[in-house]
């Protein structure tokens, strides 16, 4: 006999070889497709939750940033800076190249005021700007 | 039917085709009985079968397949579709954020699950006291779900929230929102509740927005928020002080024509448009047309110069003017004879209206349009408003307008004419967006290089000596021209209601082609009190705004003071106080 058809003649407790086989190969590849179709289910959920949690993310970075704006804007810093630190702008009479520094040492230094006077304004205007 | 019949009847190829493959089958069976063999027609037509169902079951494994490992794919957003917005966040040009769309929400009732409605009632006008309590009285009565309120912060949301009551319930809203409040409140402009543009650089750069906000990209502006912060500080603390009824500034770069900042005042909170009255809504650097002064003086003796109708050493008799029945005034009468440097230091409408009048209107006109005095500012801004210019020019309108007056102008106008006047002659269109590093920047030649330096020098000799020297700023080598329009209201001029400008530039000194900024100051109707000494003429009121306005933004320009301490530099490094002389 061809040993191809002495293979599907061929029988197992009453059942083919052939159809025992085939059985299950179906079956292995029915549960290949149920396993891959779990994990990719698995994966997008993965990755919806990751992008949810980006986007949480991004829209939590706008708001602080939109925040950060409104506390950042000039004429705040201006209008704080004046009231509690008094500050100014910084006026030419405080501004000087770095080849000008031996000069500026050279400088007679003022007195210095009493301490129980007002603070030293001029050494607090220096970290203006 | 039989197969024959289908044989025979069908009409269509491929179902004959088909028909004819299964009667041969049937007669290969046929043939197989025949022969006495029916365990083969048996077996043949099980292996049929099974094949059948093998092909189909294959098709369907690999659908499957292609289903569980492939699709979907769209739908994997990615980060970009999580940042992405109905409109783009707008910045300055260091990245500072000026506008964005942030999550607001929506709130509802559904009144068939409110149980309480009085208790409803009273927590949620207690939580949300904006809301309008007829309004609400109706939606807890009404037979359907209502929308009551929208713009909801998520911590409003979550107050609401917390009440716990049956029957509320909230959607995502998308809500733009403009973190600097009133600060370059016209130049970006606000959106309508759909979050349609429809003012300011919102209306202008819609479309851009919008697409922009699709793939999460900012849309950068060319404005500086630390010069308007600057220019809007100086400019309203001036308005205030000088009771006047509305101011502009506007800063640029003349190489450029970026705008750097740009206020208007009044203002108004971009937030709540619906709020803030037509006037203050109003853009007056856009949309306002003066008649600016001796501001145009700088146009009339550019041309003067450029056409080669006057030279530095001209001399022009300013003691008398008279066209017709009209008289032209100096406000500093003077019976002698002055260099065109001493006409333009000293304002002179006569020395001014004689150059004009040397030229001719023929000649004049055209240099008037060249510097774009004829058109709206060729800006993005759609409010960008038309001048008014006169028909025929007359040898009375030719000399008023070299003046400044006869024409009304926007101050954007003016700023695109002096920046072509300081940046070597080239008219370059302004531009609120940033320009990117390196792209070729068309512009026209309206005068010649030469010309621009000569001007230039005039303009810091006016800084030094003439109107303009309460804008002179130690080191930064200003120049300007002041101008005190007095305005026309019913046909006459009124001596009290005045316009101030002043149109400056620095650094004056240098190359004719090097980085050079303009700030331009107009105060409208300041009123003469202490602060101005009581005068209400731009050399009491807008050139010290903008000389202030320079000393402040100098250092974020890069712009560098020449000079040193007078106490602390043994020798004074040569600037240039001695190029305003030429």
């Amino acid at each position: 006999m061809n040993p191809i058809a002495a293979l599907f003649e061929r029988r197992i407790r009453g059942f083919r070889v052939v159809e025992v086989v085939t059985f299950a190969l179906l079956i292995m590849l029915v549960l290949w497709v149920y396993l891959a179709k779990a994990g990719a289910a698995r994966e997008r959920s993965e990755i919806a939750q990751i992008e949810q949690r980006i986007g949480d993310e991004q829209r939590k970075v706008k708001s602080l940033r939109a925040e950060a704006a409104k506390l950042e804007q000039p004429a705040r810093l201006e209008a704080l800076s004046e009231t509690y630190l008094k500050l100014a702008p910084v006026s030419a009479k405080q501004e000087a190249r770095p080849d000008r520094l031996d000069g500026l040492a050279d400088r007679p230094v003022a007195k210095a005021p009493d301490p129980a006077a007002a603070p030293a304004e001029p050494a607090v205007k220096e970290g203006v700007q | 039917m039989s197969l024959f019949d289908i044989r025979i009847q069908a009409p269509i190829p491929s179902l004959r085709w088909l028909a004819e493959r299964v009667w041969s089958v049937e007669h290969a069976f046929e043939r197989a009985k025949a022969q006495a063999r029916p365990e083969e027609d048996t077996r043949v037509r099980i292996f049929m079968v099974l094949c059948v169902f093998g092909l189909a079951f294959g098709l369907l494994t690999l659908g499957a397949t292609r289903a569980a490992l492939f699709s979907g794919k769209q739908t994997v957003s990615g980060p970009a579709a999580a940042a992405a917005a109905s409109r783009a966040d707008l910045v300055d040009r260091n990245g500072e954020l000026i506008a964005t769309n942030l999550v607001h929400y929506g709130l509802y009732v559904d009144p068939d699950e409110v149980w309480d409605v009085d208790q409803t009632r009273q927590a949620l006008l207690a939580a949300a006291p904006q809301l309008n309590a007829q309004r609400l009285q109706k939606a807890l009565t009404a037979d359907h779900v209502s929308y009551l309120l929208g713009g909801l912060t998520p911590q409003d949301k979550d107050r609401i929230h917390a009440l716990g009551l049956p029957g509320i319930s909230f959607a995502e809203e998308d809500k733009r929102v403009y973190p600097l409040g009133v600060s370059a409140s016209h130049l970006v402009g606000f959106v309508d509740s759909g979050g349609q543009g429809i003012a300011g650089m919102e209306r202008a750069l819609d479309a851009t927005i919008r697409q922009a906000g699709r793939s999460g990209q900012p849309v950068a502006l060319a404005i500086d928020l630390r010069v308007q912060g600057a220019l809007e500080d100086e400019l309203s603390s001036a308005i205030v002080k000088l009771g006047a009824k509305g101011g502009v500034g506007i800063v640029t770069d003349t190489q450029t024509g970026e705008v750097l900042g740009m206020a208007s005042y009044p203002d108004f909170d971009p937030a709540a448009p619906g709020r803030a009255s037509d006037d203050a809504k109003l853009n007056r650097a856009a949309s306002s047309v003066f008649e600016m002064g001796s501001t145009f003086k700088v146009f009339t003796l550019s041309a003067a110069l450029d056409s080669g109708t006057a030279t530095l050493d001209s001399r022009v008799d300013v003691s008398s003017l008279r066209i017709g029945d009209r008289q032209i005034h100096d406000d500093e009468k003077s019976n002698r004879v002055m260099t065109l440097s001493e006409v333009f230091i000293h304002s002179s409408n006569i020395g001014t209206s004689k150059l004009a009048l040397q030229m001719g209107g023929d000649r004049l006109v055209p240099y008037f349009d060249a510097f774009g005095l004829f058109r709206p500012a060729p800006i993005e801004l759609r409010e960008s408003a038309r001048p008014l210019a006169p028909r025929k020019w007359s040898e009375t309108t030719v000399a008023s307008a070299s003046f400044g007056h006869a024409i009304s102008v926007t101050p954007l106008q003016v700023a695109a004419g002096v920046g072509a006047v300081a940046n070597g002659g080239v008219y370059v269109p302004l531009t609120l967006k940033k320009r990117v590093p390196g792209q070729p920047i068309v512009g026209r030649r309206v005068i010649k290089p030469e010309t621009s330096e000569a001007m230039l020098g005039l303009m810091r000799l006016n800084v030094m000596k003439g109107t303009g020297t309460k804008a002179n700023v130690p080191g930064l080598r200003v120049g300007g021209k002041t101008g005190s329009a007095e305005k026309a209201i019913g046909g006459h001029y009124e001596r009290h209601k005045v316009v101030a400008s002043f149109a400056s530039v620095f650094p004056t000194d240098g190359p004719v082609n090097q980085k050079r900024y303009l700030v331009l100051i107009l105060v409208d109707e300041p009123v003469g009190n202490a602060f101005s000494m009581g005068q209400r003429t731009a050399a009491w009121t807008a050139a010290p705004v903008a000389g202030r306005v320079i000393d402040r933004i100098a250092p974020f320009l890069g712009v560098r003071r020449v000079t040193d301490l007078p106490n602390l530099t043994p020798t004074p490094v040569p600037e240039v106080e001695t190029e305003g002389e030429q």
